[in-house]
This record gives C-alpha cells, sequence and structure tokens, in this order.
C-alpha cells in the first residue's frame, strides 16, 4: 500500500508542491522526530496532521569550491562524517557529531536541529559561525534566510508553518572550530558552546574573524570578539584578550543546566578555545 | 488505521495500526513483540534501540508510519535461545546484564558497531553505547562483554 493511500493525519509527499499544499490546518512538518514524536510522546498531544518529508530526496549533499549545498533532510549522522563537510565546514561537523548521541544523530536531520531553535543549538552556533544561508520553501518559491536572521527566541524561528526548510548553504571555509561544554560528553544541551571561523594571511595576521556563542538563549555573533581578533597575529594571548570581550556581547542565561555566573566564567574560555583550535594552535576534545 | 508494510527482521508483514503511534509501540502493541523496550520515549535512554534501514535508532521517536517499506530489525531478529548471537553469548558469560531492561537496546547499539568495526577498541565502544542508559552495571560490565564478543582484550 502507498503513501497516497494512507489517511490524511499523516502524509509523506514526493513532490514539493503536494508538501507545501500539505502544510494547512495545523499541519506539522515531519523531519527526524526527534522534537516532534518525543513532544508527542511526553504530552500525548498531536499536531492537526503531519506532513513527513523524508520522501522528498532532501538529504542531499552536493559540494564545489564555492559552496556546500546541504539537504535540511541530511541526518547529523552524515553531517558529522561527510568529507566535504568535515573539510569545508569543520565547526558544522564537529557540533553534529557532539549532538546527543549516535542512534538519534541517525534520525536527527540538520535542517529539524536547526528548526526546533532549542537554546544554545549547537549547529545554530556553527552554522552562524560559518555565515550560512538557509532556503526555505513556501508556496511563493524559495527565500533565502541568512543564519542570523533565522532565531527569533528559543523555540521560536522565522519560518513560517506552511514553510519548509530545504537546504543550508556555506561557503567553505578552511578554518573553522566548534567547542561545546555539556554536563558530560554525550546526551547533554550544552552549557556555553562557541564557534569560530577564521582567515589568516600568510604573515599569520587574522584578515577575517567569525565568532558564534550560545551563552543566552540563541547562538549570538560576538563582534566584540571578532574585533579584537582581526588585524593581530593569532597567539594565545590575543585570543584570550579577544575572548574576555565576550560578555560584552551577550547576557548568560540562568536556567537549569548552568547559572549565568558560571556561563560567564565558561564563556570566555569556550571561545578563545574555538579560536585557537579554528587557528589550529589548539586541538579542541 | 492504516495497513502498514514493512521488511521486520527479514520477513515482509503487514499490521493494521494507528497512524500516530511510535515505532515501538507499533512492535510491542501491535505486533507483540516484546523484546524492544519502552523506556524515557524521548529518545535518552536508548532502551527501544533498533536497526532502521541498517542503522540504530531509538523506536520512540521513530513515527511507525514513516517505515512503510523500508527495513526494521530488533532483538528478536538477532539471534535465539539455541543459536543466540556471540554478543548475547559474551553478555551472559561477562555479567553484561543485570535487571535486564537496557539490554536489548545495548545489544542493538552494540551489533551495530560490530557491524561496522569488527575490532572496536574500548573508546569505540564506550562511543557507540553512548546513547543508552544502564542503570545496574555500572557500564563496565557491558564494555567488557561488547569486546569479549569481539575477540578484543578488555
Amino acid at each position: 500500500m502507498g503513501d497516497r493511500d494512507r489517511g490524511s493525519w499523516f502524509r509523506a509527499p514526493r513532490e514539493m508542491k503536494e508538501a507545501i499544499d500539505a502544510l494547512s490546518d495545523g499541519a506539522r512538518v515531519l523531519a527526524g522526530g526527534t522534537d516532534l514524536v518525543a513532544t508527542m510522546n511526553i504530552r500525548g498531544e498531536r499536531p492537526g496532521g503531519v506532513v513527513w518529508i523524508g520522501r522528498l530526496g532532501l538529504e542531499r549533499i552536493a559540494a564545489d569550491d564555492d559552496l556546500i549545498r546541504i539537504g535540511a533532510g541530511a541526518s547529523l549522522a552524515t553531517v558529522a562524517s561527510d568529507p566535504a563537510i568535515r573539510a569545508g565546514a569543520a565547526a558544522l561537523a564537529a557540533a553534529a557529531g557532539k549532538l546527543a548521541g549516535p542512534s538519534v544523530r541517525n534520525l536527527a536531520t540538520l535542517g529539524g536541529s536547526l528548526c526546533a531553535a532549542w537554546p544554545r543549538s549547537d549547529v545554530g552556533c556553527a552554522v552562524l559561525a560559518l555565515d550560512g544561508v538557509l532556503v526555505a520553501t513556501g508556496r511563493g518559491g524559495e527565500r533565502l534566510i541568512p543564519m542570523s536572521d533565522l532565531y527569533a527566541g528559543p523555540r521560536r524561528t522565522t519560518i513560517t508553518p506552511d514553510e519548509i526548510l530545504t537546504e543550508v548553504r556555506i561557503r567553505p571555509a578552511a578554518r573553522s572550530s566548534f567547542v561545546k561544554v555539556a554536563r558530560r560528553s554525550s546526551f547533554a544541551l550544552p552549557v556555553v558552546n562557541a564557534a569560530a571561523r577564521l582567515e589568516i594571511g600568510q604573515d599569520g595576521v587574522v584578515a577575517e574573524a567569525v565568532v558564534a556563542v550560545g551563552a543566552g538563549s540563541v547562538p549570538e555573533r560576538a563582534p566584540s570578539v571578532e574585533e579584537g581578533l582581526i588585524g593581530r597575529a593569532l597567539d594565545p594571548t590575543v585570543a584570550r584578550e579577544a575572548a574576555s570581550r565576550v560578555l560584552e556581547d551577550v547576557t548568560p542565561a540562568d536556567d537549569e543546566h548552568a547559572s549565568s555566573w558560571y556561563r560567564s566564567q565558561v564563556a570566555p574560555v569556550a571561545v578563545a578555545r574555538a579560536v585557537l583550535a579554528a587557528g589550529g594552535l589548539e586541538a579542541t576534545a | 488505521m492504516n495497513t502498514l508494510s514493512f521488511s521486520l527482521n527479514g520477513r515482509e508483514v503487514e499490521v493494521l495500526a494507528p497512524d500516530d503511534v511510535n515505532l515501538v509501540t507499533l512492535l510491542r502493541d501491535h505486533l507483540a513483540m516484546y523484546g524492544t523496550k519502552i523506556g524515557c520515549e524521548q529518545g535518552t535512554c536508548g532502551s527501544c534501540t533498533v536497526h532502521l534501514d541498517g542503522l540504530p535508532v531509538n523506536a520512540c521517536l521513530v513515527l511507525a508510519a514513516t517505515i512503510a517499506g523500508r527495513s526494521v530489525h530488533t532483538i528478536e531478529g538477532i539471534g535465539t535461545l539455541e543459536e543466540p548471537h556471540p554478543l548475547q553469548v559474551a553478555f551472559t558469560e561477562h555479567y553484561g546484564a543485570q535487571c535486564g531492561f537496557c539490554t536489548a537496546g545495548m545489544l542493538m547499539a552494540a551489533k551495530s558497531l560490530l557491524d561496522r568495526i569488527a575490532k572496536p577498541t574500548r573508546e569505540e565502544v564506550v562511543d557507540a553505547l553512548s546513547g543508552n542508559l544502564c542503570r545496574c552495571t555500572g557500564y563496565q560490565k557491558i564494555v567488557e562483554s561488547v569486546l569479549a564478543a569481539a575477540g578484543s582484550s578488555p
């Protein structure tokens, strides 16, 4: 029995137009299920309908010298191990590989993890540092959303309920890194995370720096840290000095995972490590 | 209710089930296969680990309707009382199970590792089992069991 014959609560469209049309009357997008199905399990609530996007061919990853295009349906396990992403978007590969545990990473998708918009999202932090651009597909066609515009707050995004996040585009970067501080190495939401992308000239001077940190409610850019790096020769002292400015850019959150005081102590250390790792001066764990 | 067709432990099955159940509920309540356990239903304990298209996943997070035409392997498919899987033998010989609630998930996670890497290091075993909670053993005996099944020194 084919998907077409299934009841209308659950739909598994094979065409994008069919998927967009189905996203009405409270139907929700289902990708890997690690967020939506978990919520259904614990609350016992059902959305008005479910549109599973696993049959739309959104898993593809294509890369050339100028752009890495990651289908939003690619699993976090695939993102963590894909050679093009490891080479050109190392921060994202690392973030995907540290999220939850192996069996969740086989289900969870990059698009779903971004749209779930958990506070201090690991992949969100990495994509922000990599200056990623998201493709949202809706009735009017494709809309490009810079990663810096995705979050409307914790658990809220600027993608509308009748749009589907279909692709993540990242310009390949030779130097990027991701650092996560959590209570344990698997199945722990981050206390703090940080990601950095650097361009360093032949003279060892930082030409470009993008630093993202998750210490508040959502991942944020840290422009004061970036300013402290650009034009200087990277070494541990420069990295730590620049990273110490991170509290000018973010207000650490206070919640059940950590106090704001603790986050204010950890954030500069995590940022310094990410910067040094991106510069090839320190290995990340 | 809808009829769902998929491959279960290598055999084609058809089952009538509501669209909104998850895979572990489908297995237990609609197919009477009780080997896979329901733990947290949040994807954090690993007790419901099964293989979907060859990869270990948390069956509680899989909407059953999405498995149409796909392949599922459960603990019932990896060995029998007469012919247990080497992992099952190792778990009994090395005290890898105490209360047994996590064991099916541990075995499925471990089998996936050994299918990929015949002789894993201790670190690889710990990483492969990092999504599976055990409240009895303290994990050492489980890790030793997996290493023993692979013929690696613990």
